[in-house]
């Protein structure tokens, strides 16, 4: 094995496999396909550095997400059942936000917060954790993307819209800002 | 809702977050870098492939591994052990060390997996002893890569006669497996003690020469007394966690 390159590896698996690992969780919901999935595409990554070698991939960061993103487009493609919630599971004839009330009711926090950010569509979802969660830059993103800066600014605000919509009401009266 | 309340409870999620060993075990596997003895080792959560780990490990487990490639089996007279098998040639031999029972063992097992001794009970008996003493004789810390390697050494050697041998008598030998498993259980537990003091030596080499936070000096001074009293591993969790404080 060369060397340097499985050093060079392990820094960018040790970088980005938390954040990676998180996006993906946040979007399937188990530990035990996070963590699979996020094998799979550290796995690819691996493949492609020794197949290219690391000058190749010039951002890394942005080629993982894009992998990341494959992995859970193809593993909802091999189990559609089980397909986080979405817009399109509840009947148009519903009120949604008390549909969401009622599942979410049961749920802490932290499930919480995730199962509204499954109810967006996957763009809305992607900015989103990149850029609360991981704090990415608006020019990474619109890289990640292969969009303008200025219209990962609109997606952006769009998907925080979105989300306040979607949030049942009084979600966290009772608690601390 | 507020537009802060919300990204506070999107931010939130970044608590979410792998198992370390988890993250560990992937990049090993994926690297192909599994330096298994025994299924069940762990190992501790670092970043292996840092130079400084990579050295102790890398001479652990390349020793190890290489050790395995070989089937020998060292050491005592054959002549002898013919006429000393089972209980009776352990009679004379009370206090020797576990590297000579595990010898011993070995050698019983491959004159009876060649037909030069057929009391099959006797040899199971003997080897049974031999093991349990090899068990109580074991040192409490292996003092070099090369210790390590020779007692691993001589356990692989004594499964592998043992499974030769069972592939010949079936389950005459059975009785034989719970002393194997112990042996190989405290085996695995001090070679495991050995990888993360090595480990956290490293690392408190590395830190005695780092500029730190007051809270990360508290935690470092922890990590050096575990370490000093031989707890190792609580001593590198110390050092993660002084680590993570950097991090935050």
């Amino acid at each position: 094995m060369d060397k340097k390159l499985a050093y060079r590896f392990s820094k960018i698996y040790n970088t980005y496999s938390e954040q990676i690992y998180r996006f993906i969780y946040i979007k399937v919901d188990t530990r035990e396909t996070a963590e699979d999935l996020t094998s799979e595409v550290f796995v690819r990554f691996w493949k492609t550095f020794q197949k290219n070698g690391h000058d190749r991939i010039e951002n890394p960061k942005a080629f993982l997400y894009r992998m990341a993103k494959n992995s859970i487009v193809d593993f909802y493609r091999g189990r559609p059942i089980l397909r986080p919630l979405s817009d399109q599971d509840i009947p148009e004839t519903a009120d949604k936000t008390q549909e969401l009330e009622k599942r979410e009711m049961a749920l802490s926090d932290q499930e919480q917060i995730m199962a509204v950010i499954r109810t967006l569509k996957d763009e809305y979802q992607d900015v989103i954790l990149w850029y609360y969660i991981d704090q990415m830059p608006v020019g990474e993103i619109a890289e990640i993307l292969e969009k303008s800066e200025n219209a990962v600014r609109v997606t952006i605000f769009r998907a925080m819209e979105e989300l306040r919509k979607n949030f049942p009401k009084d979600s966290f009266s009772n608690q601390k800002v | 809702m507020e537009d802060q309340t919300l990204i506070n409870k999107i931010q939130s999620l970044k608590a979410i977050k792998p198992s370390r060993e988890w993250q560990v075990k992937t990049e090993m596997d994926i690297l192909g870098y599994k330096p298994k003895v025994w299924d069940g080792i762990s190992f501790p959560s670092v970043n292996l492939l840092q130079p400084r780990y990579a050295i102790a490990f890398g001479l652990i487990f390349i020793a190890i591994m290489s050790s395995l490639a070989f089937g020998l089996v060292p050491g005592l007279n054959q002549q002898e052990m013919v006429t000393k098998y089972g209980y009776a040639g352990l009679a004379n031999n009370l206090d020797k060390s576990s590297s000579f029972y595990l010898d011993y063992a070995a050698k019983n097992l491959q004159l009876l997996k060649d037909g030069k001794i057929k009391d099959t009970e006797a040899v199971v008996q003997g080897v049974k002893l031999a093991l349990e003493r090899a068990q109580a004789k074991l040192p409490t810390k292996v003092s070099s890569v090369k210790e390590s390697t020779k007692l691993v050494e001589k356990i692989n050697n004594v499964e592998t006669q043992l499974n030769s041998v069972r592939a010949t008598l079936g389950s005459e030998v059975d009785g034989i497996d719970a002393e194997m498993q112990n042996v190989k259980t405290s085996t695995q537990i001090i070679i495991e003690k050995e990888i993360y003091r090595l480990t956290a030596k490293g690392e408190i080499n590395e830190l005695e020469n780092s500029t730190l936070t007051e809270e990360q000096k508290a935690l470092f001074q922890e990590a050096k007394e575990l370490f000093n009293i031989g707890k190792y591993q609580e001593s590198l969790e110390k050092i993660l966690e002084l680590s993570n404080e950097s991090g935050n």
